[in-house]
């Protein structure tokens, strides 16, 4: 027994050694597995990628939707219910709006994806530099009182329509950690090298990181750009609305309802003006987080399946043509337990160490089609524009930034300034290989 | 009991000991700020339009056979066949030159996919009735300049390719000068500089607007076409 006691001793020591080490806790150094993805067919129920609960369709006669009161402890459920909810005047729509809830622009081919409604932004040229048209640069396509209809004078010369983007599968685009999209971009040759833009965070005091999302990649994190675009897009305040995709140059934009810039001149719509009787924030922010998190909580665009032989064939031309020098193929999320957006937000282990394929590198790049906007990425940002993510593309029919494009091949051909190169590349395709590269855009 | 006193209190030591170490890996890692970048420069100095040298038709023809190989080629019945401008408003020089599709090579210009965008300036495009190049059609190429030689340049070849919209008297109109003297309540907002001509008895201008090119009547214009997809009918697209 003297004997036995220092071995078992010691192999006791081994394994209270071993078993922490083994344990799932610990994430660091784990391989990453392929993010889950949509099949993009609204009759599929298969948008939930695992983050916080899924919950129960809702059923208002039976209860009311709850929103979550700190990211990731809702119900996707429930989330999506609110991102599908109608607001009224009485939730604060309004005055001047674009549409009455996220699911109206966002919803085809499912909840969260395309739509093809545009955003009217204007301004004009001061000594070379973009200045917002008065009482903001969004010119707003409603408002609950005529008198308060959004229009502009022929002295705003910068005019730009925007189109509906998806936001499905962006919760892993919020989990690219800064320095993955800093180091794809400084992997790109120097002529077509990509600029990313450093946004504030609103929810964590509005600490810089580098900007993901929209056409000028003005957002970092869910929560801010829900914040914008229930101020913006609904007319609704909110705690998150923020400074990062203002629509106004004033320095307390955000803080209240945008003016509307009538043919009177600017007016002050903003509760207890005759035409807001809401007082602000019209939201405690709770939606806001629904949105986020319904957002976060879905799964990324899945491929065309099955794949057609002709997009087999068009996948390595696509590369060789140097379409993925921006059109980004591959990107692995941060780890989870990361501290994300300024710190406000953990990678989550859904969304965590997870390989997506957005075809995109979120980064500003000068293609000929600039439209001269300037949001929050300075002056040399007016004629860049992000990389616009191929995936889910065959879900829509109206492409590039104002959606006047209708086939792939006409967008293609648009391609200028830093994607000269690789329009000319696919110009001295064969005709057969033209079409097998468009097969493969369209099977994203 | 007593003897098996210190196995436990081993065993016990040795899992607060590996706890404490593997804890470590489990504390949370912050990304890494945005550091500061500095983005390419990208934009051609501001005095380049200035510098251009006028046209040769060696180099047009060079232009046109960049783009066009073997399929097309400059219009021989017309004295001014090709005139130099921003026409895009990228700061860089473009060339448009009347063509003419070489007879034996029409299929080709009729391609499914070629390498030029064929559009007709004086009707909406509508990709659902796809246009086509007729035998001894004249045709207007814009060739977009890019680089360092604008439409010289070896990768200039983003093109437009136009029906019916060579008239008499071409000439290149300024952009910034149409739009601060011509006094029309409805005027177009070019990008960049235009090209005035008489068509078919009347003057007009052809000018690059929403990435496409369109034809400018004074006497009949009513505003831009409608985008789709717009929220509500706002007469003009840009």
């Amino acid at each position: 027994m003297r004997k036995v006691l220092p071995i078992l001793t010691l192999f006791l020591f081994v394994v209270a050694l071993i078993l922490p080490l083994s344990s799932p806790q610990t994430v660091e150094g784990q391989a990453a597995t392929e993010a889950l993805t949509t099949d993009m067919d609204a009759k599929t129920d298969d948008l939930f990628n695992g983050f916080g609960a899924l919950g129960t369709p809702i059923d208002e006669c039976v209860a009311e939707p709850v929103p979550p009161t700190a990211r990731g402890n809702g119900r996707f459920e429930d989330n999506k219910f609110i991102f599908s909810e109608r607001e009224t005047i009485e939730d604060g729509l309004g005055p001047t709006y674009n549409d009455v809830g996220c699911v109206e622009c966002h919803q085809s081919v499912d909840v969260g994806a395309f739509g093809q409604q545009m955003e009217f932004r204007a301004g004009h040229l001061s000594g070379g530099a973009f200045v917002d048209a008065p009482g903001g640069q969004l010119i707003h396509a409603r408002a609950t009182d005529s008198d308060i209809v959004e229009h502009i004078s022929t002295a705003e010369t910068v005019k730009a329509f925007r189109i509906v983007l998806s936001t499905l599968g962006d919760g892993f685009v919020e989990c690219l950690a800064n320095a993955t999209l800093q180091n794809n971009v400084a992997a790109q040759p120097a002529a077509q090298r990509g600029t990313l833009s450093q946004v504030p965070v609103t929810e964590a005091n509005n600490t810089l990181r580098f900007g993901r999302f929209g056409w000028k990649a003005q957002h970092a994190s869910l929560v801010s750009f829900s914040g914008d675009a229930y101020l913006n897009e609904m007319g609704i305040t909110n705690p998150f609305d923020g400074f990062g995709g203002r629509s106004s140059s004033a320095p307390d934009a955000g803080t209240h309802e945008n003016p509307a810039s009538t043919a009177e001149g600017v007016i002050d719509v903003t509760f207890p003006s005759p035409f807001d009787p809401v007082p602000d924030p019209e939201d405690d922010g709770l939606d806001v987080l629904a949105f986020a998190d319904f957002m976060a909580a879905t799964r990324a665009p899945g491929r065309q399946n099955p794949i057609p032989a002709a997009a087999t064939r068009g996948d390595p031309l696509f590369t060789a043509v140097g379409c993925a020098v921006c059109h980004t193929r591959t990107f692995t999320t941060a780890a989870p337990g990361t501290l994300i957006n300024g710190g406000a937000f953990s990678v989550p282990a859904a969304l965590g160490n997870k390989i997506i394929h957005p075809f995109s590198d979120f980064a500003l790049h000068n293609i000929g089609t600039g439209d001269g906007i300037v949001q929050n990425a300075g002056q040399s940002s007016a004629n860049q524009m992000r990389t616009a993510p191929l995936w889910g593309i065959r879900a829509r029919n109206r492409l590039m930034h104002e959606g006047l494009n209708i086939t792939i091949f006409d967008s293609i051909q648009l391609h200028a300034g830093q994607a000269t190169t690789a329009r000319n590349n696919f110009n001295s395709l064969s005709a057969g290989q033209r079409n097998d590269l468009i097969a493969f855009v369209l099977s994203l | 009991m007593k003897s098996h006193l210190p196995l436990i209190v081993t065993f016990l030591l040795s899992i607060c000991v590996a706890t404490g170490c593997s804890s470590g890996t489990k504390q949370a890692v912050v990304e890494t700020a945005p550091a500061t970048y500095q983005p390419t420069p990208e934009s051609p100095p501001a005095d380049r339009l200035h510098s251009v040298a006028a046209p040769k038709l060696s180099e047009v023809e060079e232009a046109v056979k960049r783009v066009f190989k073997d399929v097309a080629v400059i219009h021989p019945d017309y004295k001014s066949s090709f005139l130099t401008g921003d026409f895009n408003g990228d700061l860089s020089q473009d060339l448009a030159v009347v063509l003419k599709p070489v007879p034996e090579k029409l299929a080709d210009m009729n391609e499914e996919h070629p390498r030029w965008l064929l559009r007709d300036p004086r009707v909406p495009h509508n990709p659902r009735e796809p246009l086509h190049v007729e035998k001894d059609e004249v045709l207007l190429a814009v060739i977009h300049g890019y680089g360092n030689n604008d439409w010289r340049d070896p990768e200039a070849t983003q093109t437009f390719l136009l029906k019916n919209v060579v008239g008499s008297g071409m000439r290149v109109q300024n952009g910034t000068e149409f739009v601060k003297n011509f006094r029309s309540e409805k005027k177009p907002r070019p990008q960049g500089d235009l090209i005035g001509e008489t068509l078919k008895g009347n003057e007009g201008y052809l000018y690059y607007n929403a990435a496409t090119y369109s034809w400018y009547d004074p006497k009949t214009f009513k505003g831009e076409a409608e985008t789709p997809g717009v929220f509500h009918g706002r007469s003009a697209r840009r």
